[in-house]
């Protein structure tokens, strides 16, 4: 079989290939552009999710320790709320006790709402918020 | 003429409905991928909504609790009063409803500020009548999402502020 003949037979030419790589690329560009695009912001949303679920955690164990706590509200302000267990606002880390409970906060607020009587507590984190009211004085 | 056809067939390249296709099956999976990761969005946006319904229902019931337990309802028994239809049906209470129910005006406020608020169903809240052991109490009903609700039952009482 001479070389022409072969070439006929088998493979691409340089210019299909060429052709056929240039094809594949402008697809690859067209669609990996939207898809990193999601992937990044499914990435962003997962980072946020587990974000929301150390503020849900650490409402809910501040919530528990207003509930049930033996003892009174030592402390309850902005960046800083005491009652058997310390958390405060250091930077934009929330500790409990030095530690770390969520990352990432901007507004920490504890504040015993209106009137006094009703032993009701409000918590901020970020965006939530919860209401508590001790059981026992 | 037939030499020439079976010679040009091994160089005869793609065809129209082959390139279709493949084009075809690539769109397809790439908008597989894309589903599914905008379903996972999604799912993450629906539990992030349902936290924040979950905490305010949780902060109504939080505040009945407390009137309950500290400076009690108005003399006609607040929630006693909306709720004893006799019927046992569940009674919607609307936030006009609700400020009938507290004297003091501070603690009023901060129960219509997260119960029935107008056009938010989280913290909508229902009542019927009951019984505890032959005294009259009502039941309530805060809504979270959905079927979704917090119950909880309030019997007529003195307030003493000390449980």
């Amino acid at each position: 079989m001479t070389r022409s003949a072969r070439s006929r037979v088998y493979g691409f030419t340089l210019i299909e290939a060429v052709i056929t790589l240039a094809l594949i690329g402008a697809l690859t560009a067209l669609i990996a552009r939207p898809i990193a695009d999601l992937i990044q912001a499914r990435s962003n949303v997962g980072a946020a999710t587990e974000q929301q679920a150390n503020i849900d955690y650490a409402l809910g164990r501040m919530a528990r320790d207003i509930r049930f706590g033996v003892q009174g509200v030592e402390a309850c302000k902005e960046g800083q709320f005491r009652i058997e267990n310390e958390y405060r606002l250091d930077r934009s880390t929330l500790r409990v006790n030095d530690s770390v409970l969520a990352e990432g906060i901007e507004t920490f607020k504890c504040e015993l709402l209106a009137p006094g009587e009703l032993r009701l507590y409000r918590l901020v984190i970020n965006d939530s918020e919860t209401r508590v009211f001790k059981r026992k004085d | 003429m037939k030499a020439v056809f079976f010679q040009r067939k091994p160089q005869g390249g793609l065809t129209l409905i082959e390139m279709v296709v493949t084009l075809t099956l690539i769109a397809v999976g790439a908008s597989a991928i894309a589903s599914l990761l905008i379903g996972g969005l999604n799912i993450n946006q629906t539990n992030q909504g349902f936290a924040d319904d979950l905490r305010q229902a949780e902060s109504c019931y939080e505040t009945i609790l407390a009137i309950q337990e500290t400076v009690g309802w108005t003399d006609n028994g607040g929630p006693l009063s909306s709720c004893q239809s006799g019927t046992g049906d569940w009674t919607s209470i609307s936030e006009a409803t609700l400020q009938g129910w507290v004297d003091v005006e501070e603690a009023r406020n901060r129960l219509t500020s997260v119960c029935a608020v107008p056009n938010r169903l989280a913290g909508n809240l229902e009542c019927r009548g009951r019984e505890i052991g032959g005294a009259p109490a009502a039941q309530l009903r805060i809504a979270v999402r959905g079927s979704r609700n917090i119950g909880l039952v309030l019997p007529l009482r003195e307030p003493d502020g000390d449980d």
